[in-house]
């Protein structure tokens, strides 16, 4: 048994040194038992001494001469009685008591008199520990088995210190996990419940393109965007903000996309609308709680949007080079009841975009805490977009602004809306025409030759046949001619805008100018000069711009409202199919051989 | 007022044909500068305005009215308007026009020198 013993003890010590909680070796120490015997030996010396020097001076016959010895019988033949020794015995035991105790008692005394203190202070130590003053350690005065004890203690005090205040962190770290837990829980469901409001899908409108985006920040801020289609064509875009975050923002946002889309079906002024949306939060949501919104109507088919604005930041319009601002005057929704919502018109003509923003995208700030700023933001929507879609554009500069590793402060919500060419629509059903370059210039003779250098240098990648090349330039720089002189007059201040698209079969350049007041030139009627007429004198020797452009190119298309003239110049790079390209006798007789 | 961006040499080859001798571009800005050629060009006895097209840069629509309106003035003077130098593309604009109807054309100088003296 033993042996099993010591082997449960090794197995033991080498389980706790594996895991690094083997005791402390033992020290050598002066110990209690030694320490004892000393005493003994020592007191028994001294008293030894003692008991000599009293038999040296005859005291020994107290000792020796009880009141009857036993050796008095032996000389005298008597045989003592029991009582005699049994009084022999108790006399001689007490005087072997009397003799013995004091030692005993100095002995005990000297041995225990140091120890008991210390373990008294060990126990009061202890006790104190246990009612929860855990501050309480003993000093340490000797290295004997009790100072080993006191060791101990101080170091079982320590680790149970230590070990409660881990365990104290784990319990806080547990309960902020927790309460992460519930923030994190409450977060997801307010971004389902934003979620499940934002529409599924973006309208598909003919001649329009329709993008959005939304990025949540992790503590959900209330963006919202909506699309109301109405049975007449018309669609009403919907873009706010709710001042608040969480679930009671998204609840809010829900409120208020229910009311929005009650009052658009009753009203169809944007402004209207707004107010009446702003009467009923006003008398349902908390105080202090309000909704910024931008709505507004737009006609498809003309290109006229009305809006109304309460205190949302102002979208953009990027049109003919410029970018302004959809300016309308409002409070936001649910501060103050009966309010009037200004109301504003814009008419959006072919290749504009316009740019719907929530408050997340302007106040995202960098490393340096600068913020991204309304100026900054035009000036991004002025550049040209490098064939990306607007939307691709800006989040990459925001990327560039903020850079790596930025923490979203609010939710990013963009809409952009843009009115696309006819041609366009059609090309985007088989690919979709990138925006490869886009410029302005000044309405000066010489700019057009400028130009038609301009396009041969950005569409050089589509490795054109020379031949071809030289076609487009011509019908470009001819465009341009006609945009300079017949829309802007030669007027300085009338730019002519350029634009270069392409897709892996179309190349597309569309020129307009800002004479929207003045006709249209009719391309079956002005693109046919007569030679003979303009030899006699019955037509001017000039006029051969539109039909050269007709005939140079392989698609020209010609619209305008009444702010714009606008010229699109098409070259498939590939053998056009019959969907793409609907060909008609006249298509015929005008297309180079 | 930009400058026009065309030098027109005249030659005058022989009695009844001269050469115009036209380097840069052909458009509304030329006007002068080619009317004042064709004034040096044609003299009494000319018949053949030959107009050498072989450093022609660029000629736009306006450029295309500027040689109907030449045409028209030699053809008042019973001259013909030959054509030489004209690259492929201007060629074909000629031809969509129907220019080339009346300025006929020629690869070369020689060709067209050769053809006013039939």
């Amino acid at each position: 048994m033993q042996v099993k013993e010591d082997t449960v003890d090794n197995g033991d010590r080498s389980r706790r040194e594996s895991q690094g909680k083997a005791h402390p070796k033992r020290k050598r120490v002066f110990g209690l038992q030694a320490r004892t015997i000393f005493w003994y030996l020592l007191v028994a010396v001294l008293y030894a001494l003692v008991l000599e020097l009293l038999v040296a001076s005859g005291w020994y016959v107290f000792l020796t001469h009880s009141p009857a010895s036993l050796k008095d019988f032996q000389k005298t033949g008597q045989v003592p009685t029991y009582l005699f020794i049994v009084q022999h015995v108790l006399f001689t035991s007490i005087i072997w008591i009397i003799l013995v105790t004091p030692p005993s008692l100095i002995f005990g005394v000297l041995v225990t008199r140091g120890l008991v203190r210390r373990v008294r202070r060990l126990v009061d130590a202890t006790t104190s520990f246990a009612e929860g003053d855990y501050s309480q350690r003993v000093e340490v005065r000797s290295s004997d088995e009790v100072g080993l004890l006191e060791e101990r203690f101080n170091h079982m005090a320590q680790q149970l210190v230590e070990s409660m205040r881990k365990e104290q962190e784990l319990i806080e770290y547990n309960t902020r996990l927790e309460e992460r837990a519930r923030i994190e829980q409450e977060m997801q469901t307010a971004r389902q419940i934003q979620l499940s409001l934002l529409p599924k899908e973006v309208p598909s409108l003919p001649g329009w393109r329709l993008a959005t985006y939304y990025q949540p920040a992790r503590e959900v801020g209330g963006d919202l965007y909506d699309f109301l289609t109405f049975a007449d064509g018309r669609l009403g875009l919907v873009i706010g903000d709710v001042a608040d975050k969480g679930v009671p923002a998204a609840l809010v946002m829900a409120t208020t996309c229910s009311m929005l889309r009650a009052a658009a079906l009753a009203s169809d002024s944007p402004g209207d609308v707004l107010a009446q949306v702003n009467n009923l939060l006003y008398a349902e949501t908390p105080e202090r709680m309000f909704v910024t919104c931008f709505y507004a109507i737009l006609e498809p088919a003309s290109g006229k949007m009305r809006y109304a604005n309460a205190g949302h930041d102002l979208p953009y319009q990027r049109t003919c080079g410029k970018v302004v601002e959809l300016r309308a005057s409002g409070m936001p929704l649910g501060l103050l009841p009966n309010m009037y919502y200004e109301e504003g018109e814009v008419q959006i003509s072919h290749g504009d975009s316009l740019l719907f923003y929530s408050d997340g995208l302007v106040e995202a700030h960098n490393a340096q805490r600068e913020m991204l700023g309304f100026p900054r933001l035009q000036a991004l929507l002025t550049e040209n977009t490098d064939g990306k879609s607007l939307i691709d554009r800006l989040l990459s500069d925001l990327k560039d602004f903020t850079g790596e590793g930025w923490e979203q402060e609010d939710d990013v919500t963009l809409m952009t809306l843009q009115r696309t060419g006819e041609l366009e629509m059609m090309n985007e059903q088989q690919a979709p025409l990138q925006l490869l370059w886009e410029s302005t210039m000044a309405s000066s003779l010489g700019n057009e030759q400028q130009a038609m250098e301009r396009v041969a240098e950005v569409i050089r990648p589509l490795r054109l046949p020379a031949s071809r090349l030289a076609d487009l330039k011509t019908a470009v720089a001819e465009a341009m001619l006609n945009a300079m002189e017949h829309g802007n007059q030669f007027q300085a201040d009338k730019l002519v805008l350029l634009q270069v698209r392409a897709s892996p079969t179309t190349l597309l350049v569309r020129i307009r100018d800002e004479g929207g007041q003045q006709p249209l030139p009719d391309l079956d009627t002005v693109a046919a000069p007569d030679l003979e007429a303009k030899l006699t004198g019955l037509q001017s020797p000039r006029g051969w711009g539109l039909f050269l452009i007709r005939n140079l190119v392989d698609e020209v298309h010609i619209r305008g409202d009444e702010q714009y003239h606008e010229i699109e110049l098409i070259m498939y790079l590939q053998a056009p199919g019959p969907a793409s390209r609907p060909t008609t006798e006249q298509d015929q007789d005008m297309t180079p051989t | 007022m930009p400058q026009a961006n065309v030098v027109m040499n005249v030659r005058l080859i022989d009695p009844t044909a001269s050469v115009i001798d036209i380097q840069g571009d052909v458009s509304a800005f030329a006007e002068p500068v080619l009317m004042q050629a064709y004034a040096q060009a044609s003299t009494p006895t000319t018949r053949a305005i030959i107009l050498n097209f072989t450093e022609l840069a660029y000629m736009n629509s306006s450029g295309i009215g500027l040689l109907v309106t030449l045409v028209i003035r030699a053809n008042r003077q019973e001259q013909h308007v030959l054509a030489y130098g004209l690259s492929d593309h201007y060629r074909r604009i000629f031809a969509l026009t129907r220019i080339d109807d009346v300025i006929s054309i020629y690869p070369s100088e020689t060709a067209a020198r050769a053809a006013v003296r039939r």
